[in-house]
């Protein structure tokens, strides 16, 4: 395992709603390595997205409850102030591109002027050295240096999603979070961003953490995958051991319903809904759903280690070290 | 198996106009399309968003006028029909719409979303709990007792597609056109709409138009496949020929896009077309995918449209590499 | 299908929860209050007072009230008693007949006891059976024993002998009669204690009869005062709630509904059909409504209804179409709409039942808080000398008062009833209005 960069421990995040204290992320932890991409993947209120805003810190009003530990790499980020974390942590450790970031782009200031500012703005850099800087960050993510100069809305959705993450790239931190960056877009467009992605990774050697509810754009950049369900972590696993080996059943169930394009074989359908997160069940939250019930099940399953570099959370595997 | 639908030498174009009158250029969001569905056929319509496929479902609907050729349904040209007739072959064409979330009026209930169309169509009012009971029990909405009185935002993402669907069968249509029915579904709910919508259609029989952008969610889901770019009809063949042996260059270039999970995905460059899809206010010469194509012969493919070519079994290819 | 139907479902369902909601807002509590208090004022007048009566008293007044008085409530707010409105009725000490008439004499007994002096002081007369002209005499005694001589005069049919308007007699006294007659001999102060008018009548018919009362105008009149021409201005107040409500009502229904249906049609069209409608509604809004209708007033009639024509024909056009043509833009995308179309709703039924349930959230607050603008619109007309020629309003009553120049001859009264009355309207729809606005528009809430 490369040296861990973040490290996560015991997250929590709630939040206040009319119908009482919903907690969205429940004690989720997970490393991701450096130069290392972690995907986490999840069906929509699965809490993906308030992980991502709990690391970023960009948290919603009606949130409370924030808790556990953050590192990133070796700093810890959780006993840091917001206005500490802002100067400090934002644009140059972490840098999150929002799922439809790419209309967030001011429409009257030019996309150069607007990916060079964080350095201009945290690291203070003068205007023709950031914009130096920006026309090299746009030819790795794909775009022609003279876009540099042109507006948003000259640019197609593709063209400004890859602004937008040479934005987040641009001051060169150690991890990007990306937040269901192509879900918008087209299969064409979609996997030109993510062939960027991976040329990214391999020339910057950045850490990702990649939030998406889609499998098959999952497995284009997943070095680790942990897959979330009802606001917990139920596997963290190395790419190859998941997409081939998947141990939780969420996880074997999630891949059968996956329609696959070069394969035969029928898609099935996961009965059932996930559980509200105003009121969870006590113990495994996928039990009412799952063909592998047992009576354990009632009670929350802790991670088990059935295979090296991989823990599930399931009772199945309670044979397995811990 | 009889025609239902035929799409002769369609053409929908948009006029883009400025301050309502100015004329500025139109739009050629569908160009000289054709296309024959077969009673109780389903079919998939696929292309990038903006290649026309949800304008020619649109079409399909009599909710786009033609600007030029004619879509007949069951033999009659619709630009023919009378005020009363279009009414009419409203309720034998179904619509299921991409966003489950906007398609039912967020104050209504379910009784009465189910019940407008009856209403609008003079079913009598005894008649109607009936039919709104057996639509919500047709497309697994139960108990029905209990979800009757609730309202869109009450219910999950499937349920609202659910409700979408009973809508557009509940005046028992023979045609079903779904745009991009999963596109906004959770990928445990897509199979399960999916699947009910192949059960439904293959109970009544329906003739299906199926629209996505999503070549992966065809292969079941559908017998014949229609690729679209830039407004035209590019590759059509059943599900498996052009799954299996895509002829078409931007067919290929679209198949070699997608991703299965596979954890090997991580380590390769996929190899993708230059470029992105023409502005259909201005598309290019000849075949509209040669600039990006990787196959482009100058002096042909940008002077001239490649006509169909027959390149198996139902397996048309609008190409000039075919012209052997 | 109507307009009602299309509001009842977008509001039926949610009604009940709206009031709720409605009722976490004191200001929405005060509010309805407010309204409620001057609807009730408005049906009360509109069942009490006919509108005939209301019209005539406010064109010439009425005799028998007094100039410029005070509310009663103004006896609180300043010392001593004052003097009430009294009317006395003669009492007939002697007849005596004589061939061809007939002579009677009457006494008034008045037991005078407030601190100032009334502020007028009239005789009225109802000769009967008299077909010539009768001769009558007054004499006045104080109760120090003076006699003091009214004077002689003729007198033909009903008549009002206005002592205070007596020249003459004013002469005499050094002062008008309702001051010189209940002073003291020497000084100016009020002498109490019984005055005696005596009316000595000399009739040339034999059986004619005289009713004579004698009455004293007082300084205070009813809860709203009285005007220079002796109206009472609790009559304005109180005519004028139900008129201001009603065009406020009226004005604001009309120019929201019209404008909501031109806003509605231009957006379900679209293409020059809109373009039209926006440039008219651009052109209209740089016209100016105040002077146009003051216009309208000077050249043509100041009849109210007239105004609100013209209040509600310029409406029309008005900023409004902007508004509501940016809320139903996105709506006519809503893909609910385009499945109506594809299931065959008809136009008609697409904007009243699927288009206008979505912005009545935004309209009613919006409709609530017009009502009281169209009410300061009529109040200013008013003010402005443009107020309807017959109807007592608010507005009039300022505009009156503004003429007399109230504020500097004291009459504070005269222009803080109406004023209260419109800023109590004012505060009762806007407190209601911006209520519902937070009840709707749940962004607002966190505000």
């Amino acid at each position: 395992m490369p040296e861990a960069l973040l490290e996560v421990e015991g997250l929590t995040l709630d939040y206040h709603t009319r119908g009482g204290v919903m907690r969205a992320v429940d004690d989720v932890g997970f490393a991701v390595g450096r130069g290392e991409a972690l995907v986490v993947l999840g069906e929509s209120g699965c809490g993906k997205s308030s992980l991502a805003r709990a690391l970023m810190r960009l948290l919603p009003r009606n949130a409370g409850g924030l808790g556990g530990r953050v590192r990133l790499a070796g700093r810890e980020l959780h006993l840091l102030d917001d206005e500490t974390f802002r100067r400090e942590v934002q644009w140059q450790g972490l840098a999150l591109v929002m799922q439809a970031s790419m209309n967030a782009l001011n429409p009257v200031v030019k996309v150069g002027e607007q990916v060079a500012e964080p350095l201009r703005v945290h690291l203070g850099w003068e205007r023709r050295r950031a914009l130096a800087r920006a026309a090299e960050v746009f030819e790795l993510v794909g775009l022609p240096g003279d876009f540099l100069r042109r507006y948003p809305f000259e640019l197609s959705g593709g063209m400004r999603q890859r602004a937008v993450l040479a934005m987040a790239l641009v001051a060169e931190p150690a991890l990007v979070i990306l937040d269901e960056p192509t879900s918008a877009l087209d299969v064409l467009t979609q996997a030109g961003i993510m062939n960027a992605l991976k040329r990214v990774k391999a020339e910057l050697g950045t850490g990702f953490i990649l939030i998406t509810h889609d499998v098959a754009t999952s497995s284009e950049l997943a070095d680790r995958v942990a897959l979330m369900y009802a606001g917990q972590l139920v596997e963290v696993a190395d790419a190859e051991t998941f997409f081939s080996a998947p141990g939780h059943p969420y996880a074997q169930a999630l891949m059968a319903s996956v329609p696959k394009l070069r394969q035969r074989e029928r898609p099935r359908a996961i009965p059932g809904e996930p559980p509200s997160l105003l009121d969870p069940p006590a113990g495994c939250r996928f039990a009412a759903r799952c063909p592998h019930r047992f009576a354990d099940c009632d009670r929350l399953p802790p991670s088990f280690a059935p295979a090296p570099r991989q823990e599930v959370r399931c009772w199945l595997y309670k044979e397995a070290s811990r | 198996m009889s025609a239902l639908v035929q799409v002769d030498d369609l053409s929908v174009h948009f006029e883009v106009r400025q301050w309502g009158f100015l004329r500025l250029g139109a739009v050629q969001a569908v160009d000289r399309v054709a296309l024959t569905l077969a009673e109780g056929e389903s079919v998939a319509i696929v292309g990038e968003s903006g290649c026309g496929k949800s304008t020619l479902a649109r079409t399909l609907l009599g909710l786009h006028r033609p600007t030029q050729g004619e879509v007949r349904f069951a033999g009659r040209a619709l630009s023919g029909l009378r005020r009363r007739e279009l009414k009419a072959y409203r309720a034998s064409a179904g619509y299921v719409q991409q966003d489950p979330f906007g398609a039912t009026a967020p104050f209504l209930d379910v009784r009465r979303i189910l019940a407008e169309p009856l209403i609008i169509h003079g079913v009598a009012r005894a008649e109607r709990e009936a039919r709104i009971r057996a639509a919500l029990e047709e497309v697994h909405l139960t108990p029905v007792e209990e979800l009757l009185g609730k309202f869109p935002h009450m219910l999950s993402g499937g349920q609202q597609q659910r409700l979408v669907i009973a809508r557009a069968l509940i005046l028992g249509p023979r045609l079903l056109v779904a745009d991009e029915p999963v596109s906004m579904l959770d990928a445990s709910v897509r199979v399960e709409i999916l699947e009910l919508l192949r059960r439904i259609q293959g109970q009544r029989r329906l003739t299906l138009a199926f629209i996505t952008h999503d070549l992966s969610t065809v292969r079941h889901y559908a017998e014949r496949i229609f690729v679209m770019y830039a407004g035209r009809l590019v590759e059509s063949a059943p599900v498996d020929d052009l799954l299996d042996a895509p002829r078409h260059p931007y067919t290929q270039a679209l198949l070699g896009a997608i991703a299965d999970p596979d954890a090997a995905n991580a380590h390769r460059q996929r190899e993708l077309p230059a470029g992105e899809p023409p502005s259909l206010l201005d598309p290019p010469r000849g075949c509209r995918f040669h600039p990006r194509c990787p196959h482009a012969m100058a002096g042909l493919c940008d002077r001239d449209d490649p006509p169909d070519f027959d390149v198996g079994k139902h397996h048309l290819s609008a190409c000039w590499l075919h012209r052997e | 299908m109507s307009w009602g139907m299309g509001l009842g479902m977008g509001v039926g369902s949610a009604h009940r929860q709206t009031w709720a909601e409605l009722r976490r807002y004191p200001s929405a509590l005060a509010g309805v209050a407010l309204i409620l208090l001057l609807v009730a004022l408005a049906l009360h007048t509109l069942a009490t007072v006919p509108y005939d009566q209301a019209v005539a008293s406010w064109r010439s007044g009425e005799a028998r009230l007094p100039i410029n008085a005070r509310p009663l409530w103004s006896d609180w707010l300043s010392p001593g008693r004052a003097p009430r409105s009294q009317s006395l009725i003669a009492t007939e000490i002697d007849s005596e007949a004589f061939p061809g008439g007939r002579r009677l004499t009457q006494r008034i007994a008045l037991d005078y006891a407030y601190d100032d002096f009334p502020s007028e002081l009239a005789l009225f007369l109802k000769p009967r059976d008299s077909e010539r002209a009768a001769f009558l005499r007054l004499t006045w005694r104080t109760p120090d024993g003076r006699e003091i001589n009214l004077g002689s005069r003729r007198l033909v049919g009903e008549t009002r002998v206005a002592l205070s308007q007596d020249r003459v007699l004013e002469q005499r006294l050094g002062r008008p009669a309702h001051l010189g007659l209940l002073a003291a001999a020497d000084g100016e102060a009020v002498l109490s204690g019984r005055h005696t008018l005596t009316l000595e009548a000399v009739f040339f018919d034999p059986d004619a009869e005289l009713a004579s009362e004698l009455l004293l105008y007082g300084r205070v009149h009813g809860l709203a005062g009285t005007d220079h021409q002796r109206r009472d201005l609790g009559l304005a107040l109180r005519w004028g709630t139900p008129i201001a409500l009603a065009f406020g009502l009226v004005a604001a229904v009309g120019t929201t509904l019209s404008t909501l249906v031109i806003a509605a049609v231009g957006v379900w069209y679209r293409g020059w059909v809109d373009a039209l409608i926006q440039r008219l509604t651009e052109v209209n809004m740089i016209l100016p409504l105040l002077p146009i209708l003051v216009m309208v007033g000077t050249l043509y009639s100041t009849s109210i209804w007239l105004m609100l024509g013209v209040v509600v024909a310029l409406g029309i056009f008005s900023a409004g179409i902007k508004t509501y043509r940016a809320m139903l833009l996105p709506i006519r995308e809503a893909p609910y709409i385009e499945a109506a179309r594809a299931y065959g709703a008809s136009h008609l039924r697409i904007v009243m039942r699927y288009m206008l349930p979505r912005i009545l959230p935004v309209l009613i607050p919006t409709f609530v808080t017009l009502i009281p603008t169209f009410v300061f619109l009529e109040a200013s007309l008013a003010v402005l000398g443009l107020g309807d020629p017959v109807m007592p309003t608010w507005g009039k009553v300022l505009n009156d008062a503004q003429a007399q120049s109230a504020l500097y001859n004291g009459y504070y009264y005269w222009v803080l009833a109406p004023a209260a009355l419109l800023m109590l309207s004012g505060l009762g729809f806007a407190m209601l209005g911006f209520a519902l606005d937070r009840v709707f528009n749940p962004r607002l809430r966190s505000l």
